[in-house]
């Protein structure tokens, strides 16, 4: 069973013992998602990893967590802020909330 | 808009002819008023970064940024390949209006929504 790294702290994010992390954001105007940081199951940092390397790989994370579970991906490839959209779409997994400051994407399995 | 068209073009410079073939083509689709994307990869991306295509301009044809700029200012898309940007070592400071960089999954959900491609 493939395990998650634990999200780090390194953008301003606070923790607790159950390794779930929760920090209020801005609101957010775009529709479907909420307005505050939702809490995540689990975390995967991509790093520059794009195009179809990015999307192949954040599958087969996303398949491998429960219905209504939320991956807080941090994917920093230029593309991706088109393609996380676009791939949920396709996907049917949900978009819930990002933060382009951190290039965080938070994204319900569905 | 009736229908989706996808223009793939893949040369810059390095075959103007086929450059300029592409926004042609481009064109046409959007006069057709057709949902019209542009796909710039590999070599192609040069055309995404702001005065690189000011020079080009092949015998009969319109000078290729006039084309683009008709293109744009008529509503077309221009996506450029993200990969292919980066290992160029391109400046997306310096990217054209209209032009958005993306990776593989916002290309392939235009083309799942039906689109023909024409590639160059």
């Amino acid at each position: 069973m493939r395990t998650f790294g634990r999200p780090t702290a390194a953008h301003g994010e606070s923790g607790d013992a159950s390794g779930h992390f929760q920090t209020s954001y801005p609101a957010c105007p775009r529709r479907g998602h909420t307005h505050v940081r939702p809490v995540s199951d689990a975390a995967w940092d991509a790093g520059d990893l794009g195009c179809g390397e990015l999307v192949l790989e954040l599958r087969m994370r996303m398949r491998k967590l429960e219905r209504g579970q939320i991956m807080h991906l941090t994917a920093r490839d230029l593309g991706a802020p088109a393609d996380i959209p676009a791939w949920c779409r396709m996907t049917g997994d949900l978009l819930v909330h990002t933060d382009p400051a951190t290039h965080s994407f938070f994204i319900q399995h569905t | 808009m009736s229908g989706k068209l996808c223009v793939s073009l893949t040369f810059a410079k390095n075959d103007t002819d086929k450059a300029t073939v592409a926004f042609v083509v481009a064109n046409a689709a959007l006069g057709s008023n057709q949902d019209t994307l542009v796909f710039l990869s590999t070599e192609a991306v040069r055309l995404g970064v702001k005065g690189y295509a000011d020079d080009i301009h092949e015998e009969g044809f319109a000078p290729l940024k006039q084309l683009m700029d008709n293109y744009i200012a008529g509503g077309g898309k221009i996506f450029v390949c993200s990969p292919c940007f980066k290992k160029r070592a391109l400046d997306e400071s310096k990217l054209i209006d209209g032009a958005q960089i993306v990776g593989g999954a916002k290309l392939v959900e235009f083309l799942s929504q039906g689109a023909a491609s024409v590639s160059y």
